[in-house]
């Protein structure tokens, strides 16, 4: 039974949450994603960034993880096409997400260093669709 | 090392085609460039009224004061002359602010961060050519 721990395989398709507001991804405009659609984020990314396998949810799962009140695109990618440029998933489930992923080269200790900032925008050119956007749902602590 | 950010930027973006003119007045803009310009002032100013609204929520948005350079630095760019705004202006998500300009291959990257410093880094192919901190003049 899958529970999460099984390594990430490259063929695999794997989603990135950017919140709407950010203006990280916006349709029709080149390029469509920004390098800090990938930037570690201090005090959450200090082992590194998330990202979701599709294997465990779709990208409205996705953003309902998000917080409620915010709407998000979830941008569908393959982790082959990801391990590729650098950016190497690590399987990291966690109660109530399974399908949780972290990449933990790119966090808060790295993120300006020339190999991360290199990984960060190859990250944004690999083939990729958008979607959504949907909302948030996770309560407001 | 460091810079004057505005002879940096008329120094690179000498090789995207562009002719540089000698400072100019902002009416010799195209009508477009400008128009982008003016795009962008606006969406600085919409920041100004609430900064969290452009951030997620575990994130940091960032200060009016930064916002507030933001703007003098875009304003700055024009009075330098420069056609070409950036293809995007974006929080980092850590209370800075980043824009960004793409032309074939070279992507240069101006962020604004926390504590006022201004950084210029240039990428080609993807592959980080040089970072370097920048003086406000």
């Amino acid at each position: 039974m899958l529970d999460g721990h099984e390594p990430v395989d490259p063929n695999e398709m794997v989603y990135r949450r950017v919140a709407v507001k950010t203006g990280y991804y916006k349709l029709g405009r080149l390029p469509p994603i920004s390098q800090k659609a990938f930037n570690p984020i201090d005090g959450n990314d200090d082992d590194g960034i998330s990202l979701f396998r599709a294997k465990y949810g779709g990208p409205e799962d996705v953003a309902a993880g998000g917080r409620a009140g915010t709407d998000y695109f979830v941008i569908e990618m393959r982790a082959g096409d990801l391990f590729g440029v650098g950016m190497i998933l690590e399987a990291d489930p966690r109660p109530g997400i399974p399908g949780h992923a972290q990449v933990p080269s790119v966090n808060c200790a790295t993120r300006d260093s020339k190999e991360v900032q290199e990984i960060m925008d190859r990250a944004r050119h690999v083939a990729f669709q958008a979607h959504g956007p949907f909302p948030g749902k996770r309560p407001r602590e | 090392m460091t810079a004057l950010l505005s002879d940096r930027l008329q120094e690179y973006y000498s090789d995207i085609g562009e002719p540089q003119p000698a400072p100019s007045r902002i009416s010799d803009q195209t009508a477009e460039s400008l128009a982008e310009w003016l795009r962008i002032d606006a969406q600085l100013c919409d920041w100004l009224r609430d900064p969290s609204e452009i951030v997620d929520a575990d994130a940091i948005a960032p200060s009016h004061d930064l916002i507030r350079m933001a703007r003098q630095i875009v304003r700055r760019f024009q009075v330098q002359g420069l056609q070409i705004p950036p293809s995007m202006v974006v929080p980092d998500s850590n209370g800075g602010i980043a824009m960004e300009w793409h032309h074939g291959g070279i992507f240069r990257l101006i962020e604004i961060l926390t504590k006022g410093e201004t950084r210029l880094t240039e990428f080609s192919d993807g592959h980080r050519r040089f970072s370097m901190q920048l003086e406000w003049p």
